[in-house]
């Protein structure tokens, strides 16, 4: 089993693969694939041997999840072939592949039809499945309750890898929990942990590290390296190359649904790897976008992807941040009203305690980043504030200068408050344009129920050209990646110029530009309209500068909580580190 | 009052324009609305009324603990918002009677007495009321007797008002001692989250709820598709076969047609050969089960349905004897190969 296989010296990747033994695992012969109304990849070749595992990265909407869903035969290929060279007598290729993303959660899951905030009322968080269900030999190799199947594994074998992967990633907290009640990271890892349980011969994982907390990232780097070098094969599809985990050996880059490049990943100084400092789990390529790694620092890191040099950094083409220390200028002082004032808040679902004795008073013009790692109770705190939790009718909850309770409706609240996070996008319905998408933020409605004045429609129009996706205006929802999708839920958070914007996890998904753009905006919006911000993110490397108050939260209590010392930007990056990873240190 | 041209029938309805939610909550500022039961509608309409500003306390038998934890995880709170039957009663000025038909009859002798002058005693049926002569609710002459009757679960009730969407609710007015009555009906209904009202009378909700499920929407529904299928399945076609001709086109593909444009729509979009010998036997089916509606309305409006649920809810074995009659469906082969046929869809594919 690849799990208990000795990890192999870390030298040994670096080894370019040596092609004369190499036979082909995947081929894809001039294919063409057919998205909606459109063909895409038109003419495509790439060649996937067996002795690799690929990267497949671009920007938001340049067509690397069709094309994964092409190889898993969700897509159709209208020209050429996908020939799938593994494959066995009489099995279907595509059932050996397992392809691990945001939006197959939502098919998965089913959850289409239900609110994001039905979450928080009781009569819908006893619905659904156990997460130990999600784990079982029926859900995991049974696609269909109701098919034959043959060649199952042994039940006793089966245990004894769901042991092993939950193990491996820790995940055996959560079994016991309904997956209705699962934290956006939460659901990640149990959906990581179903695809491997599977053990396909093609693993694919979109997008795996958003969304999750430092450690659980540093701990599915180290899986995604093990498996490498086991008898699956892994494909990691990312935005960004900074994100290509060890183990990875070519790229596939892709742009505006056309292959832009395939290389192998070249890692300069390789010989230095095994020297030690290299063997931390927690080793990252230094963030492409981020302006304080110098050419000199690159140059001196081992790993840098200076294979990647022909083409532009991602972060030369992003919008130029505001400087760190300009904006500690303009801040103004934080001696505003109080917008929220939480006192000693608890909140229980069957007698455990998900948030414990929580204090947290925002004011007028603040910027708070909530932080914690997944699970630690961020989101519930967050219904809190934008009036989806009905437990804060049971607390000391006072928002907008009015106590919960005292006669105030939740669209009073909603109106002051512009909202996105992972839950409004897994739930939000699909078959809504785009420009209607971002116009249901006037009323804050999930769908579109009421007739938009003139006026309105203009600032959704403005909104979508100032994020960069007005070209999608008109395309229906659905029809968008999930990138494009993100960012029209941030405009539709932005439109009706909120008092209070809660940005739960904004960049999860979206591409340096993209992430850039948003960053920018919310920091030239603080600028000019001093509206208040709570920003959540595993991110803590890439907050918006104005960030000046962090609130941690650990296993629902606060862990920390107060300002961070902004004098320079260094200083600042450095405690929210510190604030990141305390208790909470990569194994 | 927006009119509205019903097929050649002007019918008025309220809807959210005309009667905003800042109105409900003007007519109802003093009031405290007490909701009596936390079961399918009474957590639903609850919780969007809180929501929406108004004052609301629950009423809940503690005997039933998981109903009561239901209200408790709600964020209703014991001794504040949250009490038995009686003092949540004693405490509101409009109670919302909306326990199970079965239990009003049962806990009403309870809940009269409580009652005061100038309350609203509020359903969300009639049937309590309009069989009064089977269930003894007969309410005191000094309240006001309505009703708002949201045409979907509590469930859609909740998750369309969360949605910022509504749904909508027929109201009716049974008895006016205050003079208020239709202001409060109207105003509790916005408050809900209904998105449009048509008005009604108690006997005709009744009467046309209970005709509606015993007949096409649950009743006939069932009886006239287990028809069909067993003719097939007598004729050698397959299970599979036999319940994609008789229940997954029509739910997977026909009837949202119907829903989109209505039933011409639908008919001219299917092929001649469908359309032809659709058109020709609608009216030789509709003959066919004429009598059957007849005999069913009858039985309805002469109190005669109302009698056997009263009787068979009452039994003290009814919660077996219904899983038992719910399981003979479920574990049917029209049903179970209706289990397979969902399975196979693309959506579910994969799950």
């Amino acid at each position: 089993m690849w799990a208990r296989r000795r990890i192999a010296q870390l030298a040994v990747l670096t080894h370019s693969p040596d092609m004369s033994n190499a036979r082909p695992f995947i081929s894809l012969d001039g294919i063409a694939i057919r998205l909606y109304n459109r063909v895409l990849f038109e003419n495509t070749h790439w060649t996937f041997f067996d002795n690799q595992h690929w990267a497949v990265i671009g920007p938001n909407g340049s067509g690397k999840s069709s094309l994964m869903k092409a190889l898993c035969g969700q897509v159709p290929v209208v020209q050429g072939d996908i020939e799938y060279h593994f494959a066995t007598d009489g099995a279907k290729p595509q059932d050996g592949i397992t392809y691990v993303s945001f939006d197959a959660q939502k098919t998965v899951l089913g959850w289409q039809d239900r609110f994001y905030q039905a979450r928080w009322n009781s009569t819908r968080s006893q619905d659904g499945v156990p997460v130990a269900k999600y784990l079982s030999l029926d859900r995991v190799y049974k696609v269909n309750p109701f098919q034959v199947v043959d060649g199952l594994p042994e039940p006793a074998a089966f245990a004894a890898r769901r042991h092993e992967v939950v193990a491996l990633l820790q995940i055996e907290p959560l079994l016991e929990k309904n997956a209705i009640q699962l934290s956006n990271g939460e659901r990640r890892k149990v959906f990581i942990a179903q695809a491997l349980l599977k053990d396909p011969r093609l693993l694919i994982l979109d997008n795996p590290f958003v969304g999750l907390d430092q450690e659980f990232r540093a701990r599915l780097r180290t899986v995604i390296e093990r498996l490498t070098q086991g008898d699956m094969r892994v494909i990691v599809v990312e935005t960004d190359r900074d994100e290509i985990p060890l183990g990875i050996t070519h790229v596939l880059s892709v742009d505006d649904c056309r292959v832009a490049s395939q290389k192998p990943v070249f890692l300069p100084g390789t010989h230095d790897i095994s020297s030690g400092n290299e063997s931390s789990p927690t080793r990252r390529y230094p963030k492409a976008e981020k302006k304080r790694v110098s050419q000199a620092e690159q140059d001196q890191n081992p790993c840098f992807l200076t294979g990647m040099h022909d083409e532009p950094s991602s972060g030369e083409t992003a919008p130029d941040k505001p400087d760190p220390i300009e904006c500690e200028k303009k801040r103004v002082p934080p001696m505003g009203q109080s917008l929220v004032h939480l006192e000693n808040v608890t909140v229980s679902y069957n007698g455990t305690r998900v948030l414990r004795e929580i204090d947290w008073t925002i004011r007028e013009g603040e910027h708070w980043a909530l932080i914690g790692p997944n699970g630690a109770g961020k989101t519930t705190l967050l219904s809190l504030i934008t009036g989806d939790n009905p437990q804060a009718y049971a607390n000391r909850v006072t928002l907008f200068g009015r106590r919960r309770g005292s006669g105030e409706s939740i669209w009073e609240i909603k109106q002051r408050i512009g909202w996105v996070a992972p839950e409004l996008h897994l739930y939000y319905p699909v078959s809504i344009t785009c420009f209607n998408v971002v116009c249901s933020g006037f009323f804050d409605s999930v769908g579109l129920y009421h007739r938009c004045t003139p006026q309105q429609r203009e600032e959704a129009q403005v909104w979508m050209d100032r994020l960069g996706i007005a070209s999608y205006a008109e395309t229906p929802f659905r029809q968008v990646s999930e990138g494009q999708q993100r960012m029209a839920l941030i405009a539709r958070a932005l439109v009706k110029d909120p008092t209070l914007l809660v940005l739960d996890e904004p960049c999860q998904g979206l591409d340096a530009d993209n992430r850039a753009r948003v960053i920018q905006t919310i920091d030239s919006l603080n600028e000019h309209l001093d509206a208040s911000l709570i920003y959540v993110t595993h991110e803590t490397d890439s907050l918006p500068e104005c960030i000046t108050r962090v609130m941690r939260l650990q296993e629902g209590r606060v862990a920390s909580v107060g300002p961070v010392h902004n004098s320079a930007g260094e200083d600042r990056d450095w405690r929210l580190k510190q604030h990141e990873t305390t208790g909470n240190k990569p194994k | 009052m927006t009119r509205i041209d019903f097929g050649g029938t002007v019918e008025e309805v309220v809807t959210r324009d005309e009667f905003p939610l800042d109105k409900a909550r003007e007519v109802l500022k003093d009031e405290t609305v007490a909701v009596l039961g936390y079961g399918v509608q009474g957590p639903a309409q609850s919780l969007n009324m809180r929501d929406n500003g108004i004052n609301v306390i629950v009423g809940q038998w503690k005997g039933d603990q998981a109903a009561w934890d239901k209200a408790v995880a709600d964020g209703w709170v014991p001794g504040e918002t949250l009490f038995d039957l009686e003092e949540a009663t004693d405490r509101g000025t409009i109670v919302q009677y909306l326990v199970s038909d079965a239990a009003q009859k049962l806990t009403w002798p309870r809940i009269k007495p409580h009652l005061s002058e100038g309350d609203a005693l509020y359903f969300s049926h009639g049937f309590s009321i309009v069989y009064g002569d089977q269930t003894d609710v007969v309410p005191p002459e000094n309240v006001d007797v309505i009703l708002v009757a949201p045409k979907g679960s509590g469930t859609s009730v909740r998750a369309n008002f969360l949605a910022g969407s509504g749904i909508n609710a027929s109201y009716a007015v049974h008895q006016d001692f205050t003079g208020r009555a239709e202001e409060r009906t109207v105003a509790l209904g916005i408050a809900i989250g209904a998105g449009y009202l048509f008005p009604t009378t108690f006997q005709m909700e009744v009467y046309s709820d209970l005709t509606g499920e015993r007949g096409v929407l649950m009743g006939a529904l069932a009886g006239v598709m287990e028809a069909q299928y067993n003719v097939l399945r007598k004729h050698g076609h397959t299970p599979s076969e036999a319940f994609n001709e008789t229940v997954e086109e029509l739910t997977q593909s026909l009837i949202r047609l119907v829903d989109q444009n209505g039933m011409d729509w639908m008919y001219a979009n299917c092929s001649t050969t469908a359309q032809r010998g659709a058109l020709d036997w609608r009216h030789r089916f509709r003959e066919a089960v004429a009598p059957v509606f007849d005999e069913l309305y009858e039985s309805v409006a002469a109190g005669e349905q109302t009698r056997i649920v009263l009787e068979a809810n009452s039994a003290p074995d009814y919660r077996e004897k219904l899983e038992e009659e719910l399981r003979e469906i479920r574990e049917s082969e029209m049903w179970q190969a209706g289990a397979a046929v969902r399975s196979l869809r693309p959506e579910n594919w994969g799950k």
